[in-house]
This record gives structure tokens, sequence and C-alpha cells, in this order.
């Protein structure tokens, strides 16, 4: 689960994970009051290759 | 404490769907020339546009014109076959109504925020820009994602470049006794991060999206060869009392808390100099440092003084902070804020880090990569991870990954001082495009011309509300020449 509100551990154990589950990430227990949330929605939708397919000229 | 006049310059990164590097100098400028049916810009094609005349960026605050600028080799492989165009064609400026510079460089989309007394303004001006760049993206003709970052992961980068206001009086070498520190430590509260490495060794996350770039301690290099203190001198005022303190070495921050909290420091270095009361901090590497603080995941952030001694960027960014309490009597709004806001982060550096990865980029980066990692069997050198950075800075509201945590709660909300803002020279500047676009011949950021005649617009000072209410041009040039003649 993807925490923002309680302290960050140092040393997470080992998470546990269920085999032949769905990949990707996990809904965040931060949620919207009206409900969803807007970040796993995003997340989902990123190419995982945008970052090596992006080319930019020098700027300054 | 004097007002210090300031700015930020924006080179946003541009992807136009189906094109390349190869193109973006042309999807720069068709991005910036897609607004230009708005009614608040000076258009090149009608009138002569930006004046170029007062700027020489070869110029050195050392004393001395460089013969030319070195540029990234890897770019000129993407001009090869093209057409060579006008510069003043390719640059496209837009001077928009509120007085901010709008315009393609080198192939990037950059607002230039109007130059504001207070960082706070100078904060939501920079988030304004985003607003106005979305704009430009909605109107373009093609698919276009606008990143508010300084990287491609590539070893190219664009920069968010910082300009001060400082009396010509002040050196070089006071300035940079000054700021070296400063700059090196700020990005411990202030950086955007980066997910892995341009330069040098790997490493799987750093503070600065701009340190695997510098490689001197001070030029006047802007796009290869880049320093830690950038020593252009380009006043963009009169150069016999100005200086610009040109900053290159800040990221482009998300989070308005860390775009605020960049310049209050920079301030706070010039304050503290204006009195002569800067800490004594005599750094071997500057280089170095600032890469080895940008790398340290420890957060412990060493600093090498040279001869077996060290300090941290905690101790030499609360040695200014105290500096600045004992010694500049009452402090200014500015100045408590940063100090104040610098403690707490930092504070929370050395504890929980909740503060932090809500009010920092770098932080919030780390901690929602960290989850991703575990929860998606990432490694710090998966893709997948640098394209989540990279979405970071999408600036679009609706698809960005900071705008989704803002949206869900996840980013602190900037508690900046409540005061009305003293309008600058840019007020007249917007003003003049608004009211009187048709009798401008040319524009830039030291005056206007109107006709034949330059109207010197003066930096240092507030410009009355008043002008707004003035019908004529004849009585808006006086009272600019009035509000230059006032000491």
């Amino acid at each position: 689960m993807l925490q923002f509100e309680q302290p960050q551990r140092q040393h997470s154990p080992t998470p546990e994970r269920k085999l032949g589950d769905d990949s990707g990430p996990k809904a965040p227990d931060v949620n919207k009051p009206e409900g969803g949330n807007e970040l796993l929605r995003r997340l989902k939708r990123v190419d995982p290759d945008q970052a090596k397919k992006y080319r930019q000229r020098s700027g300054q | 404490m004097r007002r210090i006049l300031a700015g930020i310059d924006c080179e946003y990164g541009i992807l136009v769907s189906g094109n390349s590097a190869e193109d973006q100098i042309d999807d720069s400028q068709a991005l910036v020339e897609s607004i230009s049916n708005e009614g608040f810009f000076v258009d090149r094609r009608v009138y002569a546009g930006w004046d170029y005349r007062f700027e020489n960026p070869r110029n050195d605050l050392r004393g001395f014109q460089l013969k030319h600028l070195q540029v990234d080799p890897t770019d000129a492989q993407f001009d090869v076959g093209r057409n060579q165009r006008s510069s003043i064609e390719i640059r496209a400026d837009r001077v928009l109504w509120n007085g901010a510079r709008f315009y393609n460089d080198h192939g990037h989309p950059e607002y230039s925020t109007p130059e504001s007394f207070s960082i706070f303004e100078a904060a939501l001006l920079d988030a304004e820009g985003e607003s106005l760049v979305n704009r430009a993206a909605a109107q373009f003709e093609h698919e276009v994602t606008l990143y508010k970052n300084n990287t491609d992961y590539h070893g190219a980068s664009y920069g968010t470049h910082e300009s001060y206001l400082v009396p010509r009086q002040i050196g070089f070498e006071d300035l940079y006794r000054a700021l070296i520190p400063i700059l090196l430590c700020r990005q411990i509260l202030t950086g955007a991060g980066k997910v892995g490495s341009e330069n040098g060794e790997w490493c799987d996350f750093q503070l600065s999206q701009r340190a695997d770039f510098f490689v001197e301690a001070a030029n006047a290099e802007t796009l290869w060869r880049r320093p830690v203190f950038n020593t252009r001198d380009e006043p963009h005022a009169d150069p016999a009392q100005w200086i610009r303190l040109h900053v290159i070495s800040g990221d482009a921050n998300m989070n308005p808390i860390s775009t605020a909290l960049k310049l209050g420091l920079v301030k706070l270095g010039l304050w503290l100099l204006d009195a002569d009361e800067v800490p004594d901090w005599k750094i071997a590497h500057p280089v170095q440092a600032f890469k080895a603080i940008s790398r340290d995941m420890s957060l412990e952030f060493r600093i090498d003084l040279g001869r077996k001694n060290w300090t941290t960027a905690y101790d030499v960014l609360e040695s200014y902070f105290a500096a600045a309490e004992q010694t500049l009597g009452e402090l200014n709004d500015e100045a408590k804020w940063t100090i104040d806001t610098g403690r707490a982060l930092m504070a929370s550096l050395r504890g929980d880090g909740m503060l932090a990865r809500r009010s920092i980029d770098w932080a919030t980066k780390r901690h929602l990569f960290e989850q991703l990692i575990e929860e998606e069997d990432l490694t710090w050198r998966s893709p997948t991870l640098q394209a989540y950075d990279l979405e970071y800075s999408n600036i679009d509201p609706q698809q960005g990954l900071f705008h989704a945590l803002q949206e869900m709660g996840e980013i602190e909300v900037p508690s900046f001082p409540t005061s009305s803002f003293e309008a600058t020279r840019a007020f007249a500047r917007g003003l003049a495009v608004q009211k009187f676009g048709e009798k401008i011949r040319n524009i830039g950021w030291r005056g206007i011309t109107f006709g034949d005649e330059f109207i010197e617009l003066r930096p240092d000072v507030s410009y009355p509300d008043s002008l707004s209410d003035i019908p004529d041009v004849e009585t808006f040039i006086q009272s600019l020449k009035d509000i230059h003649a006032s000491i």
C-alpha cells in the first residue's frame, strides 16, 4: 500500500505477495473524499518506456 | 533589508506526438505562436518585437567577454540538413499582459515570470506560467506533453534560472563567497529529485536534476560545461548601476514551497552580504560537493572543507539562518518565512520526514518511488521508474503525478504570508502591451521603445496603480520618465 500519512520505515519487511495476483500498482490508502484514487489511475496510464524514448535538445 | 527584484525563467520539456528532438525547435516555436491571437502580446510580425540591443550573454562578471559560448555537440546533429532560419523568427517572442515573456529558447518553450520584489509572488507567478503554457498546449494543433523538469535522462539538460537584481558595486568575488555555500546546500530543501544519473557512476536517485551537468565552479556558460555559479553579466538594467545575478544551478520545482524557498535562500545570502555578515565557509571543491550532496541518500549531506575538515549542508544553512537573526535586525516576511521553513524542513529530514515529503519535490518522489518499487517489484534501474519520474513533472493538471498528489491532499499547502505585492516594472511593461501596443516599436526587460524614444524602466522602484488609469500614451510615457527620475 502506498502510505503518505505514516512515518516511513527504514527497513520494510519483504511484502508477502500472492502468486498470480494482478500486477501493477496497488491502491494507495489516500483517497479523495469523493472516492477513487487519482494517483493510481494516472500511474496505470504511464507508458513504462516514456522516459526511455524521451529526447530533448540541450537548453540553458 | 533592501527589496530584491527577482524573476524565474523556466524552460519546459516538450514532446509532440510523433515528433522527436530533430523537430523540437519547430515544435516549440509553433507552440509559442499558437497563442498569438489572444491580443495580449507584442507580435513580432506587426511590431519589431523583443529588444535584444542590451543583451550579450558572452559578457562575464569577472570583467571580460567570451569569444563564443559553447554548445552541446549532440544538438548540432539535430540540425544537419535543416533550413537555417533567423533567430528572431525562431524565438517568436511574446510579451504577455502581465509583463512576462514567453518565447522559444533553444527549442524549449520558456516562460519568464514578471519581475517581483516578493518570493511568494514569484512562486505564484511561476505557477501562473504553468497555466499559460497549458493554455498554449490546449490551443496547439498537435497533441503535446509539457514537462516542468530539467533533464531528458539521456544527457540533455534545460534550465530553470533565477535572476536577482544586485548593485554593480558588489563584485564577483563577494557574490561567489556569499552564495556558493547556499547554492550547494539549498538542494536539500528545494531539489526536484531525479531517478538515475547522466554522468559519472550510476546512482539510484539524487536530489538535484542539474547536478550531473556541472563541470566548473564558475563560468559564463549555460549550454555546455555548466557552472555552479554562472558569471554571465547581462544586467537587464542600466549596467552602470546593476548586475543581474543569474542563477542556473536550481531545479524546476512543481511544489511552490520549493520555488519560494530557493529564492528566499539566495536572498538571505544577498542580505547578509549587504551587511557584511556572510558566514565564512571555504568549500574545497564546489562541483564535487554539489554532486556529493545530490547523491547522498543517507541524508547526512557531508561537505569537504579541505585538510580533513568537513561540515554538513544542515550546518551551513543553519549558519546563514543564525547570522541573519543575529545581525540583520528586524527581519522581513521573506527572511522570516525562509528561516522558519528551512529549519522545519531540516528537522523533518532528520526526523520522521513527513513534512519534507509533503513539501520538497525530491522527498515526495523518493517516498513515492520507494513504495512503488516494493509494490510493483521494480528496481531503481527499471525504466518504469524514470517514466514515473518524468510524469511527476507533467504540467497537465489532468495527467501529471504531482498534480494527482496535490489533488489528493498529499502536498503541503503553502503558508505564504498574506500581503499585497508591490508592482514592479513588469506592471508598466504589461500595461504598455495591453493599452498602447500599437505604439510600441520594441520592448525588453530594460525598457520600452515608443516610436523612436526609448523609455527606461527603473528596476528598483515600485510602480503606482494610477498608471493603469492613464488614457493616453504621451502621459503614460511622461509618468514612466518621472518614475525613472525619482530617487
